[in-house]
């Protein structure tokens, strides 16, 4: 069997192979680059079938773990998990077991039945012991040809996404390697690589009729198949599925239906299995083998049944848990609120919904009764890039689903940005001269002894190189732009007043407002955009802050605000702060010289002393003055090595719509995310959709992300910080020499060593609204039908006034059951490894 | 007992003090405090190892078998300096980490042993320590030996480094065969002005064999690749000190090196090309770990032409320069991200990665005077003998890309344009001048005397470093040139020739590679295990 075609493509309708194939690549989530990582849901393209279903179907093809293992769940047993939580979630999940039955099935071994490709049957043959193992080869060889595609893009002659462009580029490179055959002892290896069709669509079609002639396959096994591939790759995959946003056109062009990028890296994996079908055919020993691996395609609808049937208790334990943590929040949420005396605020501080916001806005709230906070989403309602430099990149701050439609630039003083560069870029020439290769000898060896003084330095603590593109020093002022024009005053009232309406504070303004922006601070970290604000695309919301900061102070605007109804006080001052999260210090901006001591500058001092005093018992410091506590985060921030400078999100369990008032007696934990909002005042529940279709959908993608990379590391986490290898600057880290692209957290962001610090449950979303609004807002929604009714997210109406709670699921209210024997409160990290 | 007594006694109990102080550390890895008391240890034994140095500028050390020279008080220096960072980046590394207490032993384990490696001067102890050192390494190689790749690395590395224990035994042998002595240093005193006999040719010869081991030279480099399976600290302290044993050995057995021409050639011949072509597949990296790898390779291979070439001191201040450069880039390989915002920063604001001709020519013509009045300075008042020349051309390329970069810069005005010339010409001065410093003050304090200098020598390492300028440049101009773009994807497969020492490895000790684990990873999770 060679490449050479038997069959030819039909060139004018797209043929059954393709769909199926377009089909397995359409379930990629994306990935976005390090320095703009934000979490993403990983079975986002999932989301119109049960997740349970999801979890049997990914189990079976690529042993893709949706739950914890056995052990984490007994463990929790039967504090956590209260033994009524069990029996309610047993009936839920229409599993009529005991108590006892489900306890036994915590001990059962496991059948998990497993789909192989065929290089995995190939790696099980006993004289492939002595040899490089099929699946780990191609895996490198794939990893390494889009890693080098990606990483020179100066190598190829037109755009990357370009459907069709990586496939020849792979085939171009394998075609050459004469490594291969040697490495794995099959010399007619490169010359069938040389014969491979020139198009992607055609390795996919010649595969999908090579497997129907020997077994008939239909294209939903050939859809599997793919898949399965796909999860070999799964990194990658994910790399190609973020760069097809940016060449949309091109895979809807043509006829009808066409592949996208992500189809080329399907094809060459598809090429590897028909290259391991052709050294099959050679050696008749192996027949049998072949035999064997087109016999799952018929077995694979009931193994994932019987997958479903085995993983069934261990859903019921997972909703057990759910059920137990939702319980607790309902005791917390509908138990009456102590007497509060409203008195008119002096401060308010606006905070991201981020759940690092939490325990900051009680400590902030607990240094003085008249300061009110609220919380947002943290890019401020601007849906805006950053361009620090005026010929530089933009970098955009706002949700990674959107894109920007404005530009915000800093008006900087005279040779400011001149001051700034200057050593940045003489470093730059330094380190490139060093990386190449006819300067790397005479460099290293004049210039390598001051590197000595440079390590001694960072050693310490000094000279770490930040993001160049965070610098916001010395700025006079702001910007904005909009399709190369500077943005009206008229414009920008009109933007702000949208953010303020959505934000819910346009009147009652008390005389300082802040808005603070929160991010994080690290030193050699080539995640550190995961633990930066997500509302802004993976980077700290300062520059937001201070753009609102500087148009809501400016005059002119105020007035044209004025105009469309929001009067702000001439008292009134805004101000932007950052909340750092890695030292959670609180600092502001005192731009335009408002430099006099005022009461709220201590206050936040002593917010931010409470706040660490609460978090330093977690990190095991042993300082405990607030002096103390304060230089041991701060070092910790600066510590070159440190690979747990912060918790980032973990443990986020709920995200609670409501306003603070509601809420400001509760300790939430860290484990919320809150966003004020007020019903009565919306009028059309603009707001609400709002707050549905876009803040809940970032928090269910951060949540699932935590999720996935506790369950399922391997496929969606990105596994030991120490080992971690960055590619292509930032496209990624390898774990180690190579392998498969990682995504997602790594354990230490998860796992502080001896526990795991994240408990995977998903999101439980709290609205305090009308049941009506909501079930109108998901019934235009299907997208948010689809999150809720196929168990990705939990949807419940708070009722503050009757007290009450119910579950929104499959267009019913279903009341929330009390678990009365329960324990009290979330504690700060229940959960064991 | 007189002052002289006294003096010797703290000079012996300083010797054995190096020695003890890894020793405490391992012996205290599972105790609660151990990590502060690491770095304690770490920062006395630089102390110490500061204070040998100075006694042993004068006149070399001994205490029994322990005996400390020049070149081994300079690298012990060197070593303790970095043992000391590398704990105090582990201590916050493993912070939490139940493995930590298995990575201080490793840890400590190999610098006792190199230690001991440094302080030998009995050739039994020497070997002893040379195979503790590799003993210990492995260890740390193999951190996580449920990983493949890292077992597949570690194999070969056990192969490679067995041959050249072997090797070194071997050569250990012949030398006494013909001195009769033990001694390292009473060896090297015994070689005469005289031609060697051949047991002393052969042991050059084995000598440099083990160095090219050592050094992972091309075709024998790919566990140096792939050992970047293990925690980013380890990969620190290969890369930045144990891999420059070859370069070590060939430092310690200079007197007979310099008068083996055989031992000189083979050195040539493997690692003159060895060194460019990993050059070369270092510009196709798409990792940050392997790339270094890759430029350590390189280096390595400049480091032991050096030695061949008879610039025992050069060879010396590469090895310190690149510890200290390799060492600070593996710790912060972390901060990769941030260096390519700068790139696409630098490129955006009108500073392109590949300057125009006018700027090569601008940067030659501001670079080959300055030299060139370097040269002639340094012939004038130091170098009697005629010396090789590849230390300028090494130089002159490396001014040269910095100074096209620098003078492409764009400049608002012509004064701007004058002020980017003259910056240039003054940072080259003040680097020239440091670099030529310590290179002339190496050479005083070496004890070592040059070999004939051999012109034939000097146009091998030459045109091979022509070649590698015009490749190098060729690749970055045309990019898209089919032919160019062949090499740069044969480049990009290390030239296809590792595959051969895989399957052989593979062959001769067999190991299971099973690509996936059979129970997913989360079960026991990695930073748990």
């Amino acid at each position: 069997m060679s490449p050479s075609l038997a069959h030819t493509p039909s060139e004018l309708a797209p043929s059954p192979a393709l769909q199926a194939a377009c089909e397995a690549c359409a379930r990629i989530a994306p990935v976005w680059p390090l320095d703009k990582s934000v979490a993403v849901n990983p079975w986002w393209h999932w989301r119109e079938r049960p997740m349970a279903e999801v979890a049997a179907q990914l189990g079976v093809l690529g042993s893709v773990r949706m739950l914890m293992p056995r052990d984490y769940y007994r463990a929790l047993w039967p504090q956590v998990i209260s033994p009524l939580a069990l029996r309610l979630a047993a009936e839920e999940c229409a599993l009529p077991l005991s108590e006892t039955a489900l306890l036994a099935a915590l001990d059962h071994k496991e059948h998990w039945p497993k789909w192989k490709n065929l290089c995995d049957w190939l790696d099980e043959q006993p004289e492939q012991a002595n040899k490089m193992p099929w699946q780990a080869e191609i895996t490198q060889q794939i990893s390494q040809s889009c890693g080098l595609y990606f990483s020179y893009p100066e190598h190829q002659a037109g755009p990357l996404a370009a459907p069709g462009r990586f496939y020849n580029f792979w085939r171009e490179m394998i075609g050459q390697d004469a490594g291969l055959a040697i490495l794995m002892a099959a010399p007619k290896l490169q010359r069938f690589f040389r014969r491979l069709p020139h198009s992607p669509a055609d390795v996919i079609d010649a595969v999908y009729h090579q497997l129907q002639a020997l077994t008939g396959i239909d294209t939903g096994a050939f859809s599997a198949y793919c898949q399965a591939l796909l999860l070999d790759i799964n990194g990658w995959a994910a790399v190609f599925a973020r760069a097809q946003e940016d060449h949309p056109g091109q895979a809807a062009a043509g006829e009808g239906l066409s592949l996208s990028c992500v189809g080329d890296l399907l094809a060459a994996r598809l090429a590897w299995e028909w290259a391991l079908l052709d050294v099959i055919a050679e050696d008749p020993l192996k027949h049998s083998l072949r035999t064997r691996f087109v016999d799952q395609f018929s077995r694979l609808p009931d193994w994932q049944a019987s997958l479903q049937d085995t993983l069934k208790p261990l859903w019921v334990w997972q909703r057990a848990l759910e059920l137990s943590l939702q319980a607790d929040f309902a005791r917390q949420l509908t138990a009456p609120a102590p007497q509060q005396t409203p008195a008119a605020p002096t401060l308010q501080a606006v905070f991201c919904i981020d759940v690092r916001s939490e325990p900051m806005r009680r400590a902030l709230e607990s240094v003085a009764p008249q300061i009110q906070t609220l919380g947002f989403a943290g890019f401020f309602g601007l849906p805006m890039d950053y361009q620090p430099y005026a010929s530089g990149p933009k970098r955009p701050q706002l949700p990674a689903l959107l894109k920007p439609s404005l530009s915000a630039r800093p008006l900087l003083a005279q040779g400011q940005e001149r001051k700034r560069l200057a050593p940045l870029l003489s470093l730059h020439r330094q380190t490139h001269t060093g990386q190449q290769a006819a300067a790397t000898f005479g460099w290293v060896e004049a210039k390598g002894i001051f590197d000595g003084l440079r390590l001694l330095a960072q050693s310490f603590g000094r000279g770490h190189l930040a993001n160049p593109l965070s610098r916001c020093d010395g700025v006079t002022g702001w910007q904005l732009w909009r399709d190369g024009a500077p943005l009206s005053d008229a414009a920008i009232a009109e933007l702000l007043a949208t953010v303020l309406r959505h934000m819910g504070l346009t009147e009652g303004f008390a005389p300082r407002v802040l808005l603070v922006a929160h991010g994080s601070s690290t030193a050699n970290n080539p995640l550190a955009a995961s633990l930066d604000c997500g509302a802004c695309g993976g980077q700290s919301g300062e520059v937001n802050v201070r753009v609102l900061a500087y148009y809501l102070n400016r005059p002119t605007v105020r007035t044209a605000l004025a105009a469309r109804g929001i009067r702000i006080p001439d008292t009134c001052r805004f101000i932007a702060c950052l909340h750092n999260t890695t030292t959670d210090d609180l600092s502001w901006f005192g731009s335009e010289g408002d430099v006099e001591p005022e009461a709220w500058h201590s206050w936040l001092k002593l917010a931010a002393e409470r706040a660490r005093a609460l978090r330093a018992g977690a990190f095991a410091l042993s300082a405990t003055s607030p002096l103390g506590q304060q230089r041991a985060f701060a070092a910790r921030s600066r510590d070159w090595a440190q690979l747990r400078p912060e918790r980032g999100l973990a443990n986020n369990a709920a995200f609670i719509v409501a306003p603070r008032a509601a809420t400001v007696h509760l300790n939430l934990a860290g484990r919320a995310f809150l966003h004020d909002y007020d019903w009565p005042r919306d009028k059309d529940f603009a707001t609400l959709e709002l707050i549905m279709t876009a803040p809940m959908v970032v928090t269910q993608w951060i949540n699932l992300q935590y999720y996935a990379s506790t369950t399922d590391n391997r496929h969606y986490g990105s596994g030991n910080k120490l080992l971690h290898n960055v590619v292509g600057g930032n496209l990624g880290v390898f774990e180690g020499n190579g392998g498969d692209l990682r995504i997602g957290l790594p354990l230490q962001s998860l796992h502080d060593g001896q526990q795991w610090r994240h408990q995977p449950v998903r999101l439980s979303v709290y609205l305090a609204a009308p049941r009506a609004a909501i079930a109108d807002i998901v019934a235009r929604h299907p997208m948010l039908a689809d999150l809720i009714n196929q168990d990705w997210l939990y949807v419940l109406q708070w009722d503050e006034a009757s007290h009450t709670i119910a579950r929104y699921y499959r267009g019913q209210w279903l009341p929330q059951p009390t678990l009365t024997a329960a324990s009290s409160a979330p504690k700060e990290a229940p959960c064991m490894a | 007992m007189t002052l002289l007594d006294w003096a010797s006694a703290a000079q012996g109990l300083g010797l054995w003090g190096l020695m003890a102080l890894p020793l405490l550390v391992v012996a205290a890895a599972q105790w609660r405090s151990a990590w502060p008391l690491a770095q304690w240890a770490g920062a006395l034994g630089l102390l110490l190892a500061l204070a040998l140095w100075l006694a042993a500028l004068k006149a070399p050390l001994a205490s029994g078998v322990l005996k400390l020279g020049f070149v081994q008080a300079s690298l012990l220096v060197l070593v303790s300096f970095l043992g000391w960072l590398i704990y105090r980046y582990g201590a916050s590394n493993f912070q939490g980490d139940p493995d930590g207490p298995r990575f201080l032993r490793g840890l400590a384990g190999v610098l006792l042993a190199v230690s001991s490696l440094l302080l030998a001067d009995h050739l039994v102890l020497f070997w002893a320590a040379w195979v503790a050192v590799s003993i210990s390494l492995h260890q740390l190689l193999l951190f996580y030996p449920d990983r493949p790749r890292a077992r597949l690395a570690a194999h070969k590395k056990f192969l490679i480094a067995r041959s050249a224990e072997g090797l070194l035994a071997l050569a250990i042998g012949l030398l006494y065969s013909q001195s009769g002595s033990l001694s390292l240093s009473a060896n090297m005193a015994l070689l005469g002005a005289g031609e060697l006999s051949w047991p002393q040719q052969l042991a050059a010869v084995c000598l440099a064999l083990v160095a090219l081991l050592k050094c992972a030279q091309l075709p024998l480099h790919g566990w140096l690749i792939q050992v970047v399976e293990a925690p980013t600290p380890v990969s620190a302290l290969l890369h930045a000190g144990v891999i420059n044993l070859g370069g070590v050995l060939l430092l310690l057995f200079a007197p007979l090196l310099s008068q083996a021409p055989l031992a000189q050639w083979l050195l040539l011949l493997v690692a003159a090309p060895s060194a460019v072509l990993a050059a070369l597949i270092m510009t196709t990296r798409i990792s940050q770990k392997v790339r270094l790898a890759w430029s350590t390779c390189a280096q390595m291979g400049l480091m032991l032409v050096e030695c061949a070439l008879g610039l025992y001191e050069l060879a010396l201040l590469h090895l310190i320069a690149h510890s200290c450069y390799k060492a600070r880039a593996f710790l912060a390989a972390g901060s990769a991200v941030n260096e390519q915002h700068l790139q696409q920063l630098s490129a955006a604001l009108g500073c392109p990665m590949l300057p125009q001709l006018r700027h090569w020519l601008g940067a030659t013509a501001l670079v080959l005077p300055l030299l060139a009045a370097a040269a002639v300075l340094m012939a004038q008042f130091w170098l009697q003998a005629p010396g090789s020349q590849v230390p300028w051309l090494l130089l002159g390329l490396a001014f040269i890309t910095w100074a096209a970069q620098q003078l492409a810069q764009p400049a608002a005005s012509g004064w701007a344009r004058v002020a980017l010339w003259v910056s240039a010409a003054a940072s080259l001065l003040g680097l020239m001048a440091v670099y030529l410093g310590l290179k002339t003050a190496l050479a005083e304090a070496l004890p070592i005397t040059h070999g004939p200098y051999s012109l034939a020598a000097d146009l091998w390492v030459g045109s091979w470093l022509v070649v590698l300028a015009i490749v190098s440049y060729s690749l970055q101009r045309w990019p898209l040139q089919p032919q160019l773009r062949r090499a740069w994807i044969a480049l990009n497969g290390g030239l296809y020739l590792d595959e051969w020492m895989s399957r052989l490895t593979l062959r001769l000790w067999p190991l299971s590679l099973g690509g996936q684990s059979p129970t997913p990873l989360l079960l026991t999770p990695k930073v748990q295990s």
